[in-house]
C-alpha cells in the first residue's frame, strides 16, 4: 500500500473511541464552499447538483452526481480544493453530518479503488474513509458547520445575514484547521462512471415541504387545514391518517397522493385529477427552468402553466358544463392578473368551490406571506388548503417566509419529510429513522372543539386568552356561598361586600369563541410558546 | 393599508454573477456595468448593509460609507428598503457638504442655482488647495453613476477618496452632464476591461425583461441583457387602446387600475406619464372616482420635480403616478405607461428614435410583475415604430 493509500484507509485516532470501536462512524464530512453549503441549508437539503437549481458550484458532489460524498477524517486535498476551483470568493468549508438515523445500502470507496456496497451501519468494518449515500438527506443532520480559521467562519456568518433564508445560525460552527490540512489525494477523485448518475431536481419534494409549512402556518384558521397537513406529513399513499381519510375527500385524496411515491388515482373525480396535474405543471415550469442554460435568473410563468392544464383539460371533457365552467373560470383568472373588471368579494361569490377559489388566492397573490396575511369572510378553511399547496408548489421550501421556516422544529420535520420522500421515489432503500414529531398548530394542540379541555389544554387556553387580551372569550366565576350581597359602589369602582371567605374564583374560557378568535388571528412567536410550554409541548 | 413588504434576497435569487459583485472586496474601486433589472442597485444596497453592519461606524459614531443616488425619490427608495439602516445621500448635497467641510468654504455654484455646481471653479479650487484632511467616509457607493459627471469623479479622486463601488449603465443616461463607463473608470483608474458586465436579469419577470430588450440600444459599453427565446406568459405585457371605436373609454381604463390595485392593496402601481399635463389628468381621474371597493379608494399619490411634495411612501401599496424623467431607479410592481401617443419623436431621426427607446427602456424595467402601455386610439402615435409588432411580446388589445 502506497503512501497515500495509508493516508486514505488506516485507522485515524478518532476510530479508536467509541462508536468507532464497532465500527459505527457516525459522524462523516461533506467537503464543500461556503455558498454551496449556505444553499444546502435554505434548501433544508444535502443534495447533488440538480438540487442547487442554476446556482451550483463545483464540489465533490458532483463526483458522482446523485451521491453525496462523505469522508471520515481525512479529507483529500483533491476534494478540498475542488470546492473553490470555480471562483476566487468561495472558501473551503466542511458540514460535518450525523448518520446516527441512516440505515440501509450505501456504497463504499474500496482500497482496491472501486465501489463497493455496504448496508449502513451494520456492514462498516471501521476502516471506511469514504461513503456515497444516495441524496439527498436532511440539512438537518448538519450537526456542525466546520471552518479552516476563525476570519472564514466570520465571514461566512457575515455573508449569510445578506440572505433572508440561509440558518447558519442554527448550525453549530466550528474551526477545525486540522480537517483542512489535505490528506494525500490517494484514490480521489475515483474513476468515473463507477456509480450510476442518478441525481434529479429536488422541485418536488420542496413543494411538499412548503405545503406543510404552509398548511401548519395557516392552521388555526379550521380543521380542514389541521387535518391536510396531518396527512402531508405522511408519505403512505391513500391510507386513513388518525381520524382522516382521505378516500372520503376527493381534494384531500389527491392532495395526500400528490406528497407520496404513488401515482394518480384513475378513480379520482375531475377537480382531483385537475389538482394534481396544475401542481405537477407548477414543478415542471421551474424544473424546465433550470435546465435551460440561457434562462439565467429568469422562470417560467406558473400561471401560464395553470391555464395550459385549464385548457387543455377543458377541451377533453365530455361534459358541456364542465368545460364552460373550466373556460368562465380561466377567463376570471386572466382578468385578476390583467385589468379585469372584479374585485375580489365579486370573485369569491362567483367562485365557491375550493379548488376555483384555491385559484383565484394563487392568482391574486404572489408570494406565501401575502397568503398566511390574506382574509376574506367568504374564505373556508379547505379554500386555504388548496390554496397552501398550490403556494407551496409555486415557492418551494426555499420560498418561505422566514417567520414560518423558523418555528421550532419546522424545519425539522420538513427537511426530513422532503428527504424520505425523495429516496421512497427513487426507490434507494434507504431509511432515514423516524421522522421528527410533527408540528402541530395550536388549534390542533386545543382541539377537538367538542371535547372537554384536559387540565394543560385549559392553561394553554387561559394564557392564549389572557395574553391576547380575548374579553369575550374569557368568564370570570366567583362561587358562593348561600347567604344575601351587598354591591357597594365607590370612587375606586363596585364592590361586592359578603360574609366569610369566597369558595373559589375560576377563569373559565369559552371553547366555541376561543377556536372562531383563533380561526382569524396571528399569534406571536413569544406567545405561541408559552402556550405550547403550558401543553406540554416544547 | 398593509404595507409591501422589501426584503433581503433569497440565496436562490442572486446569480452567480451578483454573487460575485456582492462579495467583491471592501477595498478598491469596483465599477458594475450592467442593464435595469440586472440587481446591480440591490447588490449596491447589500453592499452599505454590510458596511452599515459590520463595524463600518468610525470612533466618532459616523459611518465609514456612504450610498449617494440620484435625486430625492431614489432616497426615499433606498432608506425605505433599507429601514433606515443606510447613510445614503442625494449625490449634489453631499458633494457640496464634502467641499464644505474639506476647504472650509461653499461649494462654487453657477447662476445661483444649489443644483448646479460649477465643475470648472470646483476642480480649480481643489488644485489650489495645499491642505486637504482625509476624507471622513472613505467608502462610496455610487447608484447610477452614468448620471454624474466625469468632473465630479476626478474631484472625489482629488478630495483622497480610494474606496469606490460604482453601478452604472451607459443605456441608462438622462442627464446632460453624464459620464460614459469610459470616463468613470478613467477618473477612478480603473481599467475599463476590469469592469464587472451583470448581463442576467434580477428583477423583471421575463416577459417584461424581454419587452425591454426590444427596447435596448446596442452599446459596446453597457450591454443589453442576455434572454432565452420567446416563451409565453399569462402576464405578457400589453398595449392598451382607448377611446373611440375601442372596448373602454378613459373612464373605465381608470375604473380597471383602480379594481386592479383594490385586488391587491399591497402592491404599488406606478403610472409613468409622457408629460405634466398628462399626469394631472390622470392623477384627477384617479382621485375623483366615484367607484365603490372592498378596500376603500386606493392609495394615489404623485410627485413631480419643483412641486411641494407629499407622501412619498414606496413602502405602502397604491398608485404612483409620475412623469417620465423622474421614473428612473424606481420599482414598481407594475407600470402602466399611459398616454404613450403623447411622446414626441420623428420615425426619420435615427438619434431621436434611439433616445425614445432608451427612455422605454428605462420605463419598462421598472416593473417587476407586468407592463400595460395606454394610448388613445384615436390620435397619432410617433412612437408606434418603436414597439415590437410580435404579440407574443406585446399584445394588443382595443
Amino acid at each position: 500500500m502506497s503512501d497515500i493509500e495509508d493516508d486514505l484507509f488506516n485507522l485515524s485516532p478518532l476510530q479508536t473511541t467509541g462508536a468507532a470501536l464497532a465500527g459505527r462512524r457516525l459522524l462523516w464530512h461533506l467537503p464543500t464552499n461556503q455558498l454551496n453549503l449556505m444553499y444546502m441549508l435554505a434548501a433544508g437539503l444535502v443534495t447533488g447538483p440538480q438540487g442547487f437549481g442554476r446556482k451550483y458550484y463545483l464540489d465533490a458532489l458532483s463526483t458522482y452526481p446523485g451521491w453525496i460524498p462523505l469522508f471520515a477524517d481525512v479529507i483529500p486535498r483533491p476534494a478540498l480544493d475542488l470546492a473553490v476551483s470555480e471562483a476566487d470568493h468561495l472558501r473551503r468549508v466542511v458540514a460535518a453530518l450525523d448518520l446516527s438515523q441512516l440505515t440501509g445500502p450505501v456504497r463504499i470507496l474500496g482500497p482496491d479503488g472501486n465501489i463497493h456496497p455496504l448496508l449502513f451501519p451494520d456492514g462498516l468494518s471501521g476502516r471506511e474513509q469514504v461513503l456515497f449515500v444516495p441524496a439527498p438527506l436532511p440539512a438537518t443532520w448538519i450537526q456542525a458547520i466546520l471552518f479552516a480559521s476563525k476570519d472564514d467562519r466570520v465571514a461566512t456568518e457575515d455573508e449569510a445575514a445578506d440572505y433572508a433564508n440561509v440558518p447558519l445560525t442554527a448550525h453549530k460552527r466550528q474551526v477545525k484547521p486540522r480537517l483542512f490540512s489535505g490528506g494525500a489525494p490517494g484514490l480521489w477523485p475515483p474513476a468515473p462512471e463507477l456509480l450510476p448518475q442518478q441525481d434529479a431536481p429536488t422541485h418536488d419534494i420542496a413543494a411538499v415541504g412548503a405545503a406543510i409549512g404552509l398548511l401548519f402556518a395557516l392552521g388555526n384558521r379550521g380543521d380542514n387545514l389541521v387535518d391536510a397537513a396531518r396527512l402531508l406529513a405522511d408519505p403512505s399513499p391513500a391510507e386513513p391518517v388518525g381520524s382522516v381519510d382521505p378516500a372520503q375527500d376527493p381534494l384531500l385524496g389527491a392532495l395526500h397522493r400528490w406528497a407520496s411515491p404513488a401515482g394518480p388515482d384513475p378513480a379520482q373525480d375531475i377537480q382531483g385529477r385537475l389538482l394534481r396535474e396544475i401542481l405537477q405543471g407548477i414543478v415542471q415550469t421551474k424544473e424546465r427552468s433550470d435546465a435551460d442554460p440561457a434562462s439565467g435568473n429568469l422562470t417560467l410563468d406558473p400561471h401560464q402553466a395553470v391555464l395550459d392544464i385549464l385548457a387543455a383539460t377543458g377541451k377533453n371533457l365530455a361534459e358541456d358544463k364542465w368545460q364552460a365552467a373550466l373556460e368562465r373560470l380561466a377567463g376570471d383568472l386572466r382578468g385578476i392578473i390583467g385589468l379585469g373588471s372584479d374585485t375580489v368579494s365579486d370573485l369569491l361569490n362567483r367562485h365557491t368551490k375550493p379548488f376555483s377559489r384555491g385559484l383565484v388566492l394563487f392568482f391574486l397573490r404572489e408570494d406565501c406571506q401575502e397568503l398566511v396575511d390574506f382574509s376574506q369572510a367568504l374564505l373556508t378553511d379547505m379554500d386555504f388548503v388548496v390554496a397552501a399547496v398550490l403556494f407551496g408548489a409555486r415557492s418551494g421550501w426555499m420560498g418561505l417566509p422566514a417567520k414560518v421556516r423558523a418555528h421550532p422544529g419546522l424545519r425539522e420535520a420538513a427537511s426530513h419529510r422532503m428527504a424520505a420522500l425523495a429516496q421512497l421515489n427513487r426507490q434507494t432503500e434507504l431509511d432515514l429513522g423516524p421522522a421528527p414529531a410533527r408540528i402541530q398548530p395550536l388549534r390542533e394542540l386545543l382541539g377537538p372543539a367538542e371535547r372537554a379541555w384536559t387540565p394543560p389544554q385549559q392553561a394553554a387556553a387561559t394564557t392564549l386568552a389572557r395574553h391576547m387580551g380575548w374579553g369575550d372569550v374569557m368568564h370570570t366565576r366567583i362561587s358562593l356561598g348561600k347567604g344575601d350581597y351587598r354591591l357597594q359602589i365607590d370612587g375606586r369602582g363596585a364592590h361586592l361586600l359578603l360574609d366569610g371567605e369566597v369558595k373559589a374564583v375560576t377563569t373559565e374560557i369559552d371553547q366555541e369563541r376561543l377556536f372562531i378568535r383563533l380561526t382569524a388571528a396571528a399569534i406571536p412567536v413569544k406567545l405561541d410558546a408559552q402556550v405550547r410550554a403550558a401543553l406540554g409541548r416544547h | 393599508m398593509a404595507g409591501r413588504r422589501f426584503a433581503l434576497p433569497n440565496i436562490e435569487d442572486l446569480s452567480k454573477d451578483q454573487e460575485r459583485v456582492r462579495l467583491l472586496p471592501k477595498e478598491g474601486c469596483h465599477l458594475i456595468v450592467g442593464g435595469p433589472g440586472t440587481g446591480k442597485s440591490v447588490i449596491a444596497l447589500l453592499r452599505a448593509r454590510r458596511h452599515h453592519r459590520t463595524g463600518g461606524t468610525r470612533a466618532n459614531g459616523r459611518q465609514d460609507y456612504c450610498f449617494l443616488v440620484y435625486n430625492r425619490l431614489l432616497l426615499e427608495a433606498s432608506r425605505e428598503l433599507m429601514n433606515g439602516a443606510v447613510n445614503a445621500h442625494p449625490w449634489i448635497a453631499w458633494f457640496r457638504s464634502v467641499f464644505q467641510s474639506t476647504l472650509k468654504r461653499p461649494c462654487p455654484i453657477t447662476n445661483g442655482q444649489s443644483f448646479a455646481i460649477d465643475w470648472k471653479a470646483v476642480g480649480d479650487t481643489i488644485a489650489k488647495a495645499t491642505d486637504r484632511p482625509a476624507p471622513v467616509t472613505p467608502f462610496v457607493i455610487i447608484d447610477e453613476g452614468q448620471d454624474m459627471p466625469p468632473l465630479f469623479y476626478h474631484a472625489l479622486a482629488e478630495f483622497g477618496f480610494e474606496h469606490f463601488f460604482v453601478v452604472a449603465d451607459q443605456n441608462q443616461q438622462i442627464t446632460e452632464q453624464h459620464s460614459t463607463i469610459r470616463d468613470i473608470a478613467y477618473a477612478l483608474a480603473i481599467d475599463p476591461q476590469d469592469r464587472i458586465e451583470l448581463t442576467e436579469n434580477y428583477r423583471n419577470f421575463y416577459p417584461i425583461a424581454r419587452l425591454a430588450q426590444e427596447f435596448c440600444v446596442a452599446d459596446p459599453a453597457s450591454p443589453c441583457t442576455t434572454l432565452p427565446a420567446i416563451q409565453p406568459s399569462a402576464k405578457t405585457p400589453v398595449l392598451v387602446e382607448y377611446g373611440e371605436g375601442c372596448r373602454w373609454d378613459f373612464e373605465e381604463v381608470v375604473a380597471r387600475i383602480l379594481k386592479a390595485a383594490d385586488r391587491d392593496p399591497t402592491r404599488l402601481f406606478g403610472i409613468i406619464t409622457p408629460d405634466n399635463d398628462t399626469r394631472v389628468r390622470w392623477l384627477n381621474q384617479l382621485r375623483s372616482s366615484p367607484l365603490v371597493l372592498d378596500h376603500g379608494h386606493p392609495r394615489i399619490v404623485t410627485y413631480a420635480s419643483g412641486e411641494a411634495q407629499g407622501d412619498l411612501r414606496f413602502s405602502a401599496g397604491g398608485v404612483f403616478v409620475i412623469n417620465a424623467q423622474s421614473a428612473k431607479g424606481l420599482e414598481f410592481d407594475v407600470v402602466m405607461l399611459a398616454d404613450i401617443h403623447c411622446y414626441r419623436c420623428r420615425p426619420e431621426d435615427q438619434n431621436q428614435l434611439d433616445d425614445m427607446k432608451r427612455r422605454f427602456y428605462v420605463m419598462v424595467s421598472r416593473a417587476r410583475e407586468q407592463v400595460v402601455l395606454l394610448r388613445q386610439a384615436d390620435r397619432p402615435c410617433p412612437v408606434e415604430v418603436i414597439l415590437p409588432t410580435d404579440q407574443a411580446i406585446l399584445r394588443r388589445w382595443r
